[in-house]
């Protein structure tokens, strides 16, 4: 037990440290948690032993693994199901093109320039198709656009987006057995009851300290990964759907959710993120820097060909649609996921896995970056700020009295 | 002399006193503050949009407080003040307002809680003198 306890002191201090940076550089804490995972690797390997991080240890493996089911179902749950049924058409053109596009597109790339074998590029075509919705979601509101209606159709391709994304490596590297049925079958049949028992179990027995709510969710997420994993297939599919069928009604209760989030960040997703970025090769990336440089731009092209037609089909002017392209090329937690996924079931190599890392982080910044300076719609921010009230309060000066002393610098 | 006068405040020390010297000088012109606090953007990462919510409520509480904390202050001095809340990098935001609302003097608390704030402030101050017309105090 003494090694597991200081091997979980290690992990949480290495976890602290990347808060503490995200908090000092201004970055996220996820990217803080990549970094430091892979410099810890390198600087302990180095000093130490390379085995003395220990990232595929049992009980790491496992929190680490829940953390990505959690962040998945967090993710599901925070679907808005009424925008999605009010522009369900325009949603699933654009969210459609924004997945397809760069899967087909990336795998290409994989597979003709980078010659990386057929599933490889498969999987890299899916790590790079994601789409980060909070990401997108943080833009929005940061500008107001949030509340239009161009945004709200944004967000709901997002999700659509994201759902290919999770469906394509759920069933894509899933051999086609009777397990494979029986998963499928089964996961039909309780999301179509989920919506209806979850809130009547929770109203019968939930509101109370020992947090029924959080362990029914448990009790799913665990059990549908089992189903998941039997299958051969990947545990974050069922844990994104239960989100998305819950969304009306856990989604709603956001008491549970921030208590399901502190859970999540506080201890869960670090030992995800850090051992994400533990796996990750520097000497690989310092060797062949374009092939990061080729995935990533071939995401935003491949976005850029495609959803940028569906957002003006959709009745977008160029800056608007620009702006869609740009937010949608972004994508951090299910792209990590799938090339994490790739990389522990022997489909990518580390290299390869290295390579798609960086630039699923790299796809995390850059894309906002060109989309706020180049393509930001002002004039959907001026009709919002017409459109919205003030709140200031008046001046009003009492009884000044005689002159102060005064000195300027 | 002054006839619109900008005072920043953070919380610290220094952005108090900066904020003190303001409304003694507005007592003095009859002109009216404003107290305008600079904020970071939104997480530019978020893995899920309750983070971003969560962020947006707590800055909004952190305004809150500073809003009181300079209406209390005014209200010492018998002088109400406007209260705004901006965004992005601290010069421009300051810069980009003072312009837009034809500020005469713009009263900025020079000194930080620790060397790391103290030089950003430094830096503020000089990003702002080299760009603006208007008569910058640093206190």
């Amino acid at each position: 037990m003494t090694e597991t306890w200081f091997l979980a002191t290690l992990w949480i201090g290495l976890a602290l440290i990347a808060t503490l940076l995200s908090i000092w550089m201004r970055i996220a804490t996820a990217l803080s948690e990549i970094v430091v995972g892979t410099v810890a690797q390198l600087i302990i390997g180095a000093l130490f032993s390379s085995a003395m991080l220990n990232p595929d240890t049992n009980w790491i493996k496992f929190l680490s693994g829940t953390g990505a089911i959690m962040l998945t179902f967090l993710a599901g749950a925070e679907l808005d199901p009424e925008v999605l049924k009010k522009d369900w058409k325009k949603a699933g053109i654009i969210g459609m093109a924004g997945f397809i596009a760069p899967f087909l597109g990336c795998t290409a790339i994989a597979f003709y320039l980078l010659h990386w074998t057929g599933h490889s590029s498969w999987l890299a075509g899916v790590a790079l198709s994601t789409t980060s919705v909070a990401v997108v979601y943080a833009v929005m509101l940061e500008f107001g656009l949030n509340k239009t209606q161009y945004g709200k159709l944004i967000l709901a391709a997002c999700f659509v987006n994201d759902l290919a994304t999770v469906i394509a490596l759920g069933l894509i590297f899933a051999p086609f057995t009777y397990k494979t049925a029986i998963f499928v079958v089964t996961s039909i049949v309780l999301f179509s009851v989920l919506p209806w028992i979850t809130p009547r179990f929770f109203k019968k027995f939930g509101n109370r300290p020992s947090e029924l709510e959080a362990k029914y969710l448990l009790l799913l997420l665990f059990g549908f990964g089992a189903l998941a994993t039997w299958a051969q297939s990947e545990a974050v599919l069922p844990a994104y759907m239960i989100g998305m069928v819950l969304a009306g009604t856990v989604g709603k209760d956001h008491a549970l959710v921030r208590r399901l989030r502190t859970l999540t960040f506080g201890l869960l997703t670090p030992f995800y993120f850090i051992r994400a970025g533990s796996f990750v090769s520097i000497s690989a990336i310092i060797r062949a820097p374009l092939v990061v440089l080729a995935l990533l731009f071939g995401k935003m092209a491949t976005k850029s060909i495609f959803v940028y037609p569906a957002a003006k089909i959709s009745g977008n002017s160029h800056k608007e649609g620009m702006y869609t392209t740009m937010l949608m090329s972004t994508g951090l937690t299910f792209g990590s996921i799938s090339a994490l996924f790739g990389f522990t079931h022997g489909i990518i190599t580390k290299d390869q896995y290295s390579f798609l890392i960086v630039a699923v982080v790299l796809s995390a910044v850059v894309p906002t970056l060109i989309a706020n300076a180049f393509y930001l719609p002002k004039h959907l921010l001026a009709h919002q700020a017409a459109t919205e009230p003030e709140e200031k309060s008046q001046i009003v000066i009492v009884n000044p009295p005689a002159p102060a002393e005064r000195s300027m610098s | 002399m002054y006839k619109k006068i900008l005072a920043t405040y953070n919380g610290s020390k220094g952005s108090k006193n900066a904020l003190v010297r303001a409304l003694t000088i507005a007592r003095e012109y009859s002109a009216p503050v404003t107290m305008v606090w600079v904020r970071d953007r939104l997480p530019s990462n978020p893995l899920t949009i309750g983070e971003v919510d969560e962020d947006r409520n707590d800055l909004k509480e952190y305004f809150g407080k500073f809003k009181k904390d300079a209406q209390n202050l005014a209200n010492q001095y018998g002088i109400k003040i406007q209260c705004t809340c901006l965004k992005g990098s601290v010069a421009s935001a300051i810069i980009k307002y003072a312009e837009d609302n034809e500020i005469d003097l713009i009263v900025i608390g020079k000194r930080g809680d620790n060397w790391i704030t103290n030089k950003l402030r430094r830096n503020t101050i000089k990003n702002i003198e080299k760009t603006i017309n208007y008569d910058v105090l640093d206190v």
